[in-house]
């Protein structure tokens, strides 16, 4: 496989799993902030959305919701909007088109397509959940023609790659945020509904609440069955380890094992052992500290992909 | 003046004739009228036009009844509807060209019309012989121009003209490709003038396009009009590829097995993107652009994930111009560093070869019939578009004298740029064609104004059916073990109402060309 190949299916999976987070996590803040606790803290959920998407933006803008979702979902000057990154899936997808299957490809044009259509409309918060609802049904059927009309070669394993590492690092900031979110919301914990409140918030966003209330029936939310789920758990999709020991597979499964490869696969074990032994859960400093470790441990994974595959020049 | 058929003169014997063949057949009237009388309601066939629905329903055996019986349960309404549909698909498959304007290339779908061409099996024999003898003439001429020049020194072909010629590659010179083959996909355009006989408009023998659209165009056909392909007996055309990438094994000189082939594309930005990534996918063949490939000890390689892999064989979509910084233009970020000097060693095929571009030339074109007797000793089973040479004097007054007769084109330009349809134009600006003719008289030829055949065409604007110019690119390649033309090729339209100009960049469409026993 080409080098250049190899790199762009791989942003392919980047870019779809970020706008799929995104799209998440902008439907959720707003959609739970109409009504129960956060009723009032509208400016601080649209600054919410505004910061986990990339935005740029200032204390002291006035948020107006229309143009808020002009600019996180479909302003095209915006590198992280929404509509750029299913742009910039589909681009890569153009340019390697001959290397996936025609209904990868169909499904993919399929979704730029559409939200190139919505970007050309007026928008207001009354579309806000059926635009998220187009979005999670093209991402669905983008995701199962990977699965099924591809061949589990490398194709699928950068496509994988892409999107597993995106997920990590979305994971990862958006668990970062809503701690962040909960210890200003709450006044240092004077506030203990909005701190629980953000919680169920930040497991809504990760996809993760079902998941959660599955696994802990006879216990109530608390630190520590949040962040066992979001960061330690080998069988929930959305979870650092299980994401981590999908990339370790495909990189194992990759067609060329050069010395380097085996090398950063070597390195990935102990690593991911490393995870799997954080036992602070309770403590939020040591939360955040594990997580700034991981989240500089991916970058690296990421350099080291992008040196060893896709550097051949 | 044109024919205005409104029910009554040659419209009615239309319409009995039409009615008689189908009574004989036994077929419901009522059941046929929807859309043919949608087609025939103010359908007005131009003077000193052959329209060729029209004419071919005149016939005793039509073949358009034919079609017409089958889409007996159409009326306009319905037909939009399939044609809508067939849009839809071709924008979900990304079937697009790229057109460019001042700021950004904006993607476009290429306009197709459901109405299908349709040529008899008879009449498509000749053509396909007349291809292939023109191509096969066309490959003897490089060979010839660019080591021993035979028929230069026999001034059959003015050396001049073709040592003047911006496509003449000099490094070339004493240089023969694998097998002899330059031209290995040849696209040569036909038009059919009113007197019933195909010519030849022009050759492209660079890097001809638009054969995506008539595989695709055929996908379309089939999805929306399946009834259609269960009565008639029309030739497949997806036999192409398998035909391009056998040709490409065979001048690869490699045993089969080892041949790693690539199409080497500017892209994505460019106008041909998809059809690149349409022909490499069907070919099995890896797409790649210039930065993917890389020059080592005499050979060609690709850079994949694991290293570098041997490339035998470069189906390239860029132009000379681009394909090696070191010979070309030293601004190329498009091609290769170094890959004429492999080609040359024999170290790899490029398809076509560099310096086929002269055979482009339409003042060298002209002398096609020349080299046809030359060659092979035989005439020109399609002739050519009459043309005048305005490098050669005598020609060039001619031209002067005549010229609100003529359509004056550039000799190296293609996509229908700079084509002059001088009874179409103001004084001053013929004044200025003059002018610039006289200038540079090498870079000009002049051709009758031909009136390319109409055929009737779904026009969304006035949402009826309305007669359109066409013209029919087709396909040849070269280098397999027999010659091979792509049954029916790229029916082409000219979309504007009396427009003669039916290249995409300029308003054109396509239809799906059926080649019917």
């Amino acid at each position: 496989m080409l080098a250049r190949v190899a790199e762009n299916l791989y942003w392919i999976g980047r870019h779809l799993e970020r706008a799929d987070f995104c799209n998440r996590y902008i439907t959720v803040q707003y959609f739970t902030s109409l009504s129960g606790p956060m009723t009032g803290h509208r400016d601080f959920i649209l600054r919410s959305i505004l910061h986990v998407s990339g935005t740029i933006f200032t204390e002291n803008d006035l948020l107006d919701e229309n143009q808020v979702w002009r600019t996180v979902l479909f302003n095209p000057d915006n590198p992280n909007s929404i509509f750029n990154s299913i742009s910039h899936s589909r681009e890569n997808a153009r340019s390697i088109r001959n290397n996936i299957s025609i209904e990868l490809w169909e499904a993919i044009n399929k979704w730029f397509l559409t939200s190139k259509q919505r970007s050309q409309q007026y928008f207001s918060s009354s579309d806000l959940f059926w635009y998220s609802e187009q979005m999670v049904s093209h991402i669905a059927l983008i995701k199962s023609r990977m699965e099924n009309t591809l061949l589990h070669d490398d194709v699928w394993h950068f496509l994988n790659l892409g999107i597993l590492l995106e997920r990590c690092l979305q994971v990862l900031k958006i668990t970062k945020t809503k701690i962040s979110d909960s210890i200003i919301l709450s006044n240092s914990g004077k506030l203990e509904n909005l701190k629980l409140f953000q919680w169920s918030v930040m497991l809504r966003s990760l996809g993760a609440f079902d998941a959660h209330h599955t696994m802990n029936k006879s216990s109530s939310m608390s630190s520590d069955t949040i962040y066992k789920l979001i960061l330690s758990n080998d069988m929930f999709p959305r979870s650092i380890n299980f994401a981590t020991d999908k990339i370790h597979k495909h990189l194992t499964r990759i067609s060329v094992q050069s010395e380097s490869v085996k090398d950063i696969t070597a390195k990935f074990i102990g690593q991911t052992e490393s995870n799997k032994n954080f036992s602070s859960y309770t403590d939020e400093d040591a939360v955040i500290s594990h997580i700034e470790d991981l989240g500089n441990w991916l970058s690296e994974v990421h350099e080291q992909i992008q040196s060893i595959f896709f550097l051949k020049r | 003046m044109n024919l205005h058929i409104s029910l009554s003169g040659s419209k009615i014997r239309f319409i009995i004739r039409f009615f008689e063949v189908n009574d004989r057949k036994d077929v419901k009237l009522f059941s046929i009228l929807p859309l043919m009388i949608d087609i025939l309601k103010t359908y007005d066939v131009p003077e000193d036009v052959l329209d060729e629905v029209y004419v071919d329903c005149l016939s005793d055996n039509s073949i358009y009844n034919k079609l017409f019986r089958i889409l007996s349960d159409l009326n306009i309404k319905s037909f939009q509807s399939l044609s809508d549909v067939a849009k839809l698909s071709f924008l979900n498959q990304g079937i697009t060209y790229a057109l460019y304007n001042k700021n950004e290339s904006v993607e476009q779908i290429f306009p197709f019309d459901l109405i299908p061409r349709i040529l008899q099996g008879s009449e498509w024999n000749t053509i396909e012989a007349g291809i292939i003898q023109r191509n096969t003439a066309l490959n003897m001429f490089l060979q010839d121009v660019y080591n021993e020049g035979k028929i230069l020194k026999d001034k059959v072909v003015p050396k001049r003209l073709i040592k003047s010629s911006t496509h003449y590659c000099k490094i070339m010179e004493n240089f023969t490709p694998a097998k002899g083959v330059y031209c290995h996909i040849s696209g040569t355009d036909l038009i059919r003038h009113s007197d019933g006989n195909f010519y030849v408009l022009e050759d492209n023998l660079r890097s001809p396009s638009g054969v995506s659209y008539v595989l695709s165009n055929r996908i379309a056909m089939t999805r929306v009009l399946p009834q259609a392909f269960n009565d008639v007996n029309i030739e497949p055309v997806f036999e192409y590829t398998d035909r391009l990438r056998s040709a490409f094994w065979n001048v690869s000189g490699r045993p089969l097995g080892d041949i790693y082939c690539v199409l080497l594309t500017p892209g994505s930005f460019n106008s041909a993107y998809f059809e690149h990534t349409f022909l490499a996918q069907q070919m099995g063949i890896e797409l790649v652009e210039g930065r993917d490939l890389v020059v080592k000890d005499d050979f060609v390689y690709s850079r994949s994930i694991g290293g570098l892999i041997r490339v035998d064989v470069v189906y390239r979509r860029i132009d000379d111009a681009f394909l090696d910084p070191y010979v070309f233009r030293p601004d190329s970020l498009l091609g290769v560093k170094g890959l004429m000097g492999v080609y040359l060693k024999g170290n790899v095929t490029i398809v076509n070869a560099p310096g086929t571009g002269i055979s482009d030339d339409k003042a060298i074109c002209s002398y096609v019939p020349d080299m046809i007797k030359y060659y092979l000793n035989e005439d020109p089973i399609i002739d050519n578009v009459p043309t005048y040479i305005c490098d050669r004097p005598e020609d060039l007054q001619y031209v002067k004298d005549h010229i609100q007769e003529l359509v004056v084109k550039p000799v190296d330009m293609s996509g229908g740029y700079g084509v002059c349809i001088c009874d179409q134009m103001s004084k001053v600006e013929i004044d200025t064609l003059i002018l610039k003719i006289e200038a540079n008289p090498r870079n000009f030829i002049a051709q009758p104004k031909m009136m390319l055949s109409t055929h009737s065409t779904f026009i969304e604007d006035s949402n009826r059916f309305e007669p359109r110019h066409v013209d029919l690119r087709t396909y040849s390649i070269f280098g397999g073990e027999q010659p091979y033309v792509l049954p029916g090729g790229l029916t082409r339209i000219a979309l504007t109402k009396g427009s003669l100009i039916v290249n995409s960049s300029q308003g054109g469409g396509s239809k799906d060309t059926w080649i019917v026993n």
